[in-house]
């Protein structure tokens, strides 16, 4: 749970104090974090997101206005981030090779008890998550995973309450078939 | 209403209505095939309530707020003249300035000085020993011009020669 930033070291923040805006950050890196890296499933990737997100969050505080919550503004930084960089050159190529060199040895070396832990079961859903579209992912880690508003996923991505639900449909049904299969294979014979 | 219909409204049960929802309860109890989805969305629903209880965060929170911050520059205040003397060499003369400070602040003047006769402590007046410094001052200007003139004399080809020329005539006398 994010706490709220006080009036007062935002309004400083605003202003340009360097402090205030430290705080900000200790306040809401977790989340920004665990955004970035459940859209793309590696650390160095998320924290690189991470740091560009505060970064532009400093640059563009000033035009901040305080009807949007701080929080809403600074995931709709992180998601668009991450959406281009899902769509660069970059992320596919590295994906690729991940995918040809995971493909076989990945999921033949987890066992039952694996997919119970929950770093095991995280890793599984970040795997069933890359079957999805950017957008999909997006909607789907929003709205299931940070429990967001379809307002607010809206908001952040910038489409209509019937793209979001659209989308978390798709995104919910081929989560649900990768796991089965995931589970099918490491049923005990 | 068919099953295809259905399908999409059981994967978002969640954001449908009260009176939907019913709609759906409904039908799923006559429809085995639609029952297989309902219970693929409850797994899957298990399985992210799961996911969400583990929050990836970052192996170092502080290293990653520094390089953050490090980043972070306050903006200018738009002031030129002030841009104009904030550059490197400035900052080099402030340090200096500022150690010449330090050292000024912390040097002690060697004891028994000619000139300077100190009271005991606690007396705030200094008085100038004026005899005892103008001694010694002259003293050492003497001594200086006589080292002086007699090395300047060595060292200098006119000076000796008018020696010899003056020790010539006085021979000769």
């Amino acid at each position: 749970m994010i706490k709220p930033i006080p009036t007062e070291i935002l309004k400083r923040a605003i202003e340009g104090d360097r402090r205030a805006f430290q705080k900000i950050v200790e306040g809401h890196l977790s989340f920004a974090y665990a955004v970035a890296y459940r859209m793309l499933g590696n650390r160095a990737d998320a924290e690189d997101i991470t740091q560009d997100a505060f970064f532009r969050l400093w640059k563009n505080i000033p035009k901040y206005k305080v009807e949007i919550k701080l929080s809403t503004w600074l995931y709709k930084i992180v998601t668009n981030l991450c959406l281009d960089f899902l769509k660069s050159t970059r992320y596919r190529e590295r994906k690729f090779m991940h995918d040809v060199e995971a493909a076989n040895s990945v999921q033949s070396s987890l066992t039952p008890e694996d997919i119970m832990n929950g770093e095991e079961l995280q890793n599984q859903l970040l795997q069933a998550s890359e079957v999805l579209s950017p957008l999909q992912k997006a909607v789907f880690i929003l709205r299931d995973l940070e429990a967001l508003t379809v307002e607010e996923t809206c908001e952040i991505l910038s489409i209509d309450a019937d793209g979001v639900k659209s989308n978390l449909f798709h995104a919910r049904k081929k989560i649900s078939a990768t796991l089965k299969l995931i589970y099918e294979t490491h049923e005990p014979k | 209403m068919r099953c295809e219909n259905f399908e999409e409204q059981i994967w978002l049960y969640d954001e449908l209505s009260v009176s939907q929802r019913q709609v759906v309860d409904e039908h799923l109890k006559h429809c085995a095939d639609c029952e297989k989805i309902w219970q693929a969305r409850t797994q899957l629903r298990l399985t992210t309530r799961d996911w969400k209880g583990v929050t990836p965060a970052p192996e170092n929170s502080a290293q990653l707020t520094h390089k953050i911050m490090a980043q972070i520059v306050v903006p200018s205040m738009n002031i030129p003249w002030l841009d104009a003397i904030n550059t490197t060499w400035l900052r080099y003369a402030m340090a200096s300035l500022s150690t010449l400070f330090v050292v000024a602040f912390f040097y002690t003047p060697p004891k028994n000085l000619p000139h300077q006769h100190l009271q005991a402590s606690g007396v705030r007046d200094v008085n100038l020993n004026t005899s005892a410094f103008l001694k010694v001052k002259i003293e050492n200007r003497k001594s200086r011009q006589q080292t002086f003139s007699l090395l300047a004399c060595i060292e200098n080809r006119e000076c000796v020669q008018s020696i010899a020329k003056k020790k010539k005539y006085y021979e000769s006398r």
